[in-house]
């Protein structure tokens, strides 16, 4: 993964992304134990505006030039199947905004923090995600006030308490 | 009334493993979890495998 997060970090030297974090589970397994995941979801923030996923054309083709394949909805970077989405919502914005800066076997990359992964799997709202947060609760790897902070910046509060007995330790 | 043997302990034990498995390196963790994937890969060639066994076993 550590040539996988390199490419990246040169796209947005390469100005071909404007800033980008690591999300979904890889980013889960950050804060949890590991779990089995297909891909790395890369949520990016992009120069231009479009309402569709057009948007990712520049993406797809700046590394298919380089040889990477797409596979379904993959991108296969360094033989890590990669998704990249871009920010969808102000709550997917603010997590790309306010990821953390970490080091992954030396190479700096950003992650979302765990307040702004549960509230987006709360948003998704699948079962996966709802066993997911109970993970997150369960072992303390999250802090209630952040979290709270966001859910009510993001209107979630009441999903949340509407939610709370499928995943409350 | 029947009884059971009380399990918490092993719960308990669980739970710790849990959290030390949490508290890894990330580096770490991904390994893991690519390990993870490909046993998911061999334990799914293994179910096609059966399945095509049991169809030949039924056409036979």
């Amino acid at each position: 993964m550590k040539e996988t997060i390199k490419i990246i970090n040169q796209m947005v030297k390469d100005g071909v992304i404007q800033e980008y974090a690591i999300g979904g589970a890889i980013a889960a397994i950050y804060y949890l134990e590991p779990f089995d995941t297909a891909d790395l979801d890369i949520f990016v923030q992009v120069n231009a505006t479009a309402s569709d996923l057009m948007i990712l054309a520049p993406i797809y083709e700046y590394l298919t030039e380089q040889g990477y394949e797409v596979k379904g909805e993959f991108i296969y970077i360094e033989g890590i199947p990669v998704q990249f989405l871009p920010v969808f919502n102000p709550l997917t914005e603010e997590a790309v905004e306010k990821a953390q800066t970490i080091k992954y076997a030396r190479v700096t990359t950003r992650i979302m923090r765990p307040e702004h992964l549960v509230a987006i799997m709360l948003d998704t709202g699948r079962p996966k995600d709802y066993l997911r947060i109970s993970m997150f609760l369960e072992q303390g790897a999250l802090k209630m006030r952040s979290l709270n902070a966001v859910l009510k910046q993001h209107g979630l509060m009441k999903k949340w308490k509407d939610n709370e007995y499928r995943f409350k330790p | 009334m029947k009884k059971y043997p009380d399990i918490s302990e092993i719960i308990k034990k669980k739970e710790k493993h849990r959290r030390s498995l949490a508290a890894l390196p990330f580096e770490e963790k991904i390994e893991m979890v690519f390990k993870l994937r490909e046993r998911r890969k061999f334990i799914k060639s293994g179910r096609a495998t059966s399945s095509s066994q049991k169809l030949k076993m039924k056409s036979a």
